[in-house]
């Protein structure tokens, strides 16, 4: 299956894992409700930027929580003070996720077919 | 306009979000990311002191009052760019008049240790190294670490790494018990730059059997770390572990509440890529301590101990047994059980049921044995 972002060799990494099982997750759209652009990669967003210590395969992905908790605190920083959370079902046909840096963050590499807004629900701050 | 070099991404989410940066003279500066615009990020930049940085590095002090109450009123906004320079435009209206202060409540997760000094101890040595650090509260104030507190934290660690290889050596099907030179390690790096962080290499000349027992065991840790954040996941893999190795995992999270810190290791053998890592914070202990403190029998191990008896008691209620490893149990018989009546001098394989009853300061344990049942050995 293709990925919604063009991947570099030996993306996503062998530790990820494909779903398959369903798993909750939870992500920050920056309104109060959910569209294309909350579920674009920092490459997509910024096409010519480079972040120190950040792979292409990370800036390809998208960043995702397993504990709500996490994804509450993100709420605090200046970026997502306006935003909400959304509760995204990823199933079998989702794509790829791999535990990156700390806490529950994920990386997500959503493959092109699956429908991400119909999996979205925005949950009660 | 000055210039800030990056120097790490303390905290990310689809890119850095908080950013830790120096100046030319080792100036230290925080950075949160407030908005993106035309493919270029904007951080909000302010120096900060070492001691409130390190606070906020090991989360007791939140990203909000790191911006609120600083060192110098000064403020600036600033982008990272290609070779990791910052170049500060100084803003001249109150931060508290922007939108650009972080709200309440944000605190750093504890992140596993981005030091690569276990990986380099190891690949220099020729062995498994490990490091391990802690933040008291006393490093809250000043760069100290009471010896107390390092001492307990080497004891409660040695007492964790002992239980641990004993459930790894009989996972793989060995009845006796290791020897205690197969888990044991020296200190060969005190105390590292930069940090409370102690680095050790196992004692014995490396072979494939004790590395192999060793790996597993630090298999075994790494469970119990693995989701500190949820403390009900913690607490199932606990039980599933349950004996020895639980308690010990236990009575680590009590020292690391009582001295308010959390703790971070890495692990690595010469031919790892990279090391392995793990973290817990302040604040991840207490609730896994809630949920695990009053379950009792969650530490009580059953074992089997072969050896000769030398001592028994008129009333049959209490015991001592010299170990085929030459180690002296004693214990008594738990209310109920069997009517001790073996022979002086004669072997016995003893069943007996093992409470970790406490341990001291520095991490030693003492010992309650109770006889469940007998036979000759």
């Amino acid at each position: 299956m293709q990925f919604r972002d063009e991947l570099p060799a030996s993306c996503p990494p062998d530790t990820s894992r494909e779903i398959g099982d369903e798993i909750v997750a939870y992500r920050l759209l920056k309104g109060n409700a959910p569209t294309d652009d909350d579920f674009l990669s920092q490459r997509k967003l910024q096409p010519k930027k480079s972040w120190p210590n950040i792979t292409e395969c990370e800036a390809r992905g998208l960043s995702i929580y397993l504990a709500i908790s996490d994804a509450k605190k993100n709420l605090a920083l200046p970026k997502f003070r306006k935003g909400t959370v959304c509760r995204v079902r990823l199933s079998k046909g989702f794509g790829h996720i791999e535990k990156t840096f700390g806490g529950s963050h994920h990386t997500w590499w959503p493959f092109a077919e699956c429908d991400i807004l119909e999996a979205c629900t925005v949950e009660a701050p | 306009m000055k210039t800030v070099f990056f120097k790490s991404t303390l905290f990310y989410y689809d890119g850095p979000q908080v950013i830790e940066a120096e100046d030319a003279i080792g100036g230290h500066y925080i950075g949160v990311l407030v908005e993106t615009e035309d493919g270029s990020d904007r951080f909000l930049i302010a120096g900060v002191s070492t001691k409130r940085l390190r606070r906020f590095k090991v989360g007791s002090l939140d990203l909000r009052s790191l911006f609120l109450y600083l060192d110098e009123p000064s403020w600036f906004l600033g982008d990272v760019l290609p070779g990791g320079r910052i170049e500060l435009e100084e803003q001249t209206v109150k931060l508290t008049e922007t939108e650009f202060l972080p709200g309440d409540g944000f605190f750093l997760h504890a992140t596993p240790s981005e030091s690569e000094i276990a990986l380099r101890e190891a690949r220099l040595r020729r062995n498994l190294c490990f490091e391990v650090s802690i933040e008291p509260h006393e490093a809250h104030q000043e760069h100290k670490v009471r010896s107390k507190t390092l001492v307990g934290l080497l004891g409660h660690w040695q007492a964790f790494m002992k239980h641990a290889y004993e459930k790894a050596y009989s996972l793989s099907g060995r009845k006796n018990k290791p020897e205690p030179e197969q888990y044991a390690f020296d200190v060969v790096v005190p105390a590292a730059p930069g940090s409370f962080r102690i680095v050790m290499e196992a004692s014995l000349v490396p072979d494939f059997f004790a590395t192999g027992n060793l790996f597993q065991a630090f298999e075994l840790i790494d469970r119990l770390f693995d989701n500190v954040d949820d403390s009900e996941k913690t607490a199932a893999t606990v039980r599933e572990f349950k004996g020895h190795l639980a308690g010990s995992y236990l009575r680590l999270l009590r020292f690391l509440s009582k001295h308010d810190t959390g703790l971070k290791y890495s692990w690595a053998l010469p031919e790892f890529q990279a090391p392995v890592s793990r973290a817990i914070g302040r604040n991840e202990a207490s609730p896994i301590l809630r949920l695990l403190e009053k379950s009792r029998s969650l530490v009580v191990e059953e074992t089997e101990l072969v050896g000769t008896l030398k001592l028994g008691s008129d009333d049959g209620k209490t015991w001592r047994l010299i170990g085929d490893d030459q180690k002296e149990y004693r214990g008594t018989v738990k209310k109920g059980g069997p009517p001790l009546d073996a022979r002086l001098g004669q072997r016995y394989v003893f069943k007996v049921r093992e409470e970790i009853e406490s341990t001291d300061m520095e991490g030693e344990e003492t010992i309650k044995r109770f006889l469940l049942s007998y036979r000759p050995a």
